[in-house]
């Protein structure tokens, strides 16, 4: 029993990571209709620079987050500003493609930066290896932050999407661009702040990704690739979709970790979330909370 | 008596009669048949260019040392591999990002041919062929059930499920460790490494290239034929409008297993000849990056546009060789170990120009050139 509490309670928190960047992903996708992979390298860049403002500036965990919130979320804009907005109009397979380009280049310039690559980190969180009793059973304290900070923003953010008049003019923009413009949205507007919030959730998710039990390393990326089967088990327009998939990769990664036999090969847990995404695929190509897709000639 | 049927001569048919009649330098946009439309190298100018490319491309490895020959030689098998993907995504419009998952399964098919069986490295062609193809045809059918952004997911999914598999199946592809390939050997020479034939004396890499120069032109001419059938016409409807496609009768799924079938089985051929030439391989090889690195080498060269992929190839296989010479000149590049090594930069470099190739100019290289012909042949009247 006691094994399992730890069990759920990490899940929780790699999951809460996990539908942080999801999140990401799908706000982009429901303001652009694309598929912003240069999200996975906007996450990789923030959590090396938390770990650059809190550690090698010593401004401590908190500021060091804040400073990489604003770095990514500006990284993220000039993304939309010379690669989305330029190809508005085109098909969304082209922003999808230039922008797995800039991740490439963004995740390989990270890579050869010489102070943050060379080892793996931790990004300065103040916890280190303590331990909370959760029922009873010693837990890191480091994954309750986790899980409790994801919490806060994810219901803010629902909040902020269905209660206030961005998120409405969010909603609108996400369906149907010119009809918002037309009853004055300002719709460049609610673009330009959609990726700046992309980018601060990936800031946010890249310092957890390095905080411990975990590490940050170039090869951290792929926290962010695994996130994607997360928004497509969910439905890549649906919110609600995001944080469902990504408690679900979590819980479908720790537990395959914890209990897959030896003969599915070494890190096994790492690639359970693409078959995962493969099997919800084929039952139901939306996704389980996405909406079809209409086609008409 | 029956009467002779006369056939128009007049416009827009061909006059008939003796080539003089014909305009001597047909522009390859203007045609006066379906047929010289169709044409593999359809005016004269495309058949000179080639003329051209073929004679020095046959007159490289007398001129250029081994290295540079090496460099030819990997943009030959990689460019087989960027055609097929070209055909996949650029012309049928299915996105993918785990074209380096056939190549890999190409080249680990070789190393159990040659290794495993302990047979001759020529068999691993035909293998690999079938191996990557079939490969290609189980993905078809999830390709036919979503489309778009979420194939894209599915194939780099597949990218990262194929890597764990070449990690893991380690009594095929020998695991963290590696895998090792016999290099193929022609009328008793060692293709890499040279040797004498009749009278003539191969040096390092001259035979591998010359045997490549023959299986790229041929895959390159198969995968044309392919694109400029009737198979090609039913990939380009799928691509512009798949629903649109099916409704004036194109067989979307069979044109879809189609395409993936072909680009997949190209795919392996490509990685068979690629192990062969390296010799060994790891699973860390076979990665989003090599994946991405195809996606380049279709862009930069013009999405849909079989052999400029060629060129394509010969860019990203050329930028890394030429960082590494420049790398004791040039402060900020690092020659190995830790920071801005030829290989990151080259990267990086990869990663921006396909951006800006998506944005600024969607043909590549290609439209560059479709431009400076037209200011060319409407010159001086270029608006």
């Amino acid at each position: 029993m006691s094994g399992h509490i730890s069990l759920i309670v990490s899940s929780l928190a790699i999951g809460s990571i996990y539908a942080l960047i999801a999140l990401g992903f799908v706000v982009v996708f429901r303001a652009s209709g694309a598929l912003n992979f240069s999200h996975v390298g906007v996450m990789l860049l923030g959590g090396y620079v938390t770990f650059q403002a809190s550690r090698i500036w010593e401004l401590g965990y908190a500021t060091g987050i804040l400073v990489a919130a604003i770095v990514a979320a500006g990284v993220s804009l000039l993304i939309y500003l010379t690669v989305a907005r330029p190809l508005a109009g085109r098909p969304v397979m082209a922003v999808a493609i230039a922008t797995i380009g800039i991740d490439i280049a963004l995740r390989s310039a990270v890579g050869a930066y010489r102070p943050w690559a060379v080892e793996s980190i931790e990004v300065g969180s103040p916890w280190g290896a303590e331990t909370s009793a959760v029922f009873g059973v010693p837990v890191f304290s480091s994954h309750l932050y986790v899980i409790s900070v994801s919490a806060v923003v994810v219901v803010g953010l629902i909040f902020a999407v269905e209660r206030s008049r961005w998120g409405l003019w969010f909603r609108a923009v996400a369906e149907d661009e010119e009809a918002a413009a037309a009853t004055g949205v300002p719709v460049r507007r609610v673009l330009l702040l959609a990726w700046m919030l992309a980018g601060l959730l990936a800031a946010l998710a890249g310092s957890m990704v390095g905080t411990f039990p975990r590490l940050l390393q170039p090869a951290s990326a792929e926290f962010a690739f695994r996130a994607i089967p997360a928004v497509v088990i969910g439905g890549l327009n649906s919110i609600k979709g995001a944080i469902v998939g990504g408690l679900v990769v979590g819980t479908i990664e720790m537990y395959t970790a914890a209990l897959a036999p030896a003969g599915l090969g070494v890190n096994a847990h790492l690639v359970a979330p693409y078959v995962l995404m493969l099997a919800v695929l084929l039952w139901r190509a939306e996704g389980l909370f996405g909406t079809a897709e209409v086609r008409r000639l | 008596m029956t009467p002779t049927k006369q056939a128009p001569t007049g416009f827009p048919f061909p006059p008939r009669g003796g080539a003089m009649l014909r305009p001597r330098l047909a522009h390859s946009d203007f045609h006066t048949s379906w047929r010289s439309e169709l044409r593999l190298w359809n005016s004269t100018a495309k058949r000179m260019t080639m003329l051209v490319t073929v004679l020095l491309l046959l007159a490289a490895p007398a001129v250029l040392s081994s290295a540079w020959l090496r460099v030819l030689v990997v943009s030959l098998i990689l460019g087989i591999a960027a055609m097929s993907l070209n055909l996949l995504t650029g012309v049928a419009g299915q996105l993918s990002l785990g074209h380096a998952a056939f190549v890999g399964m190409g080249a680990y098919t070789a190393a159990f041919v040659t290794g495993n069986l302990e047979a001759n490295f020529w068999w691993s062609l035909p293998a690999a062929v079938l191996v990557a193809g079939l490969a290609g045809l189980l993905l078809s059918p999830i390709a036919l059930r979503v489309r778009g952004l979420y194939l894209a997911v599915v194939t780099l999914g597949l990218v990262f499920l194929s890597q764990h598999l070449f990690r893991n199946w380690t009594t095929v592809t020998g695991g963290v460790g590696g895998a090792r390939i016999e290099t193929p050997t022609l009328f008793g020479v060692n293709l890499v490494r040279g040797g004498e034939v009749g009278p003539v004396t191969l040096t390092q890499n001259q035979g591998y290239y010359l045997v490549m120069l023959v299986i790229t032109g041929v895959s390159y001419l198969v995968m044309r034929n392919i694109v400029r059938g009737r198979t090609g016409r039913d990939l380009a409807a799928v691509r512009d409008n798949d629903l649109a496609a099916g409704v004036v009768g194109v067989g979307v799924f069979g044109a879809k297993v189609r395409a993936f079938v072909i680009s997949s089985a190209f795919a392996g051929l490509s990685g068979a000849l690629l192990g062969g030439f390296l010799r060994f391989i790891n699973y860390d090889q076979w990665s989003l990056l090599l994946s991405v690195e195809f996606l380049v080498m279709v862009a930069l060269g013009g999405t849909g546009i079989l052999g400029a992929a060629l060129l394509g190839a010969l860019f990203v296989t050329a930028v890394p060789e030429i960082l590494d010479h420049l790398a004791p000149r040039i402060p900020w590049l690092t020659e190995s170990g830790a920071g801005l090594t030829p290989p990151r930069a080259s990267a990086i470099l990869f990663g921006l120009l396909l951006a800006i190739v998506i944005v600024a100019e969607p043909l590549g290289l290609y439209g560059l050139w479709l431009r400076v012909r037209k200011y060319l042949t409407t010159w001086p009247f270029t608006y």
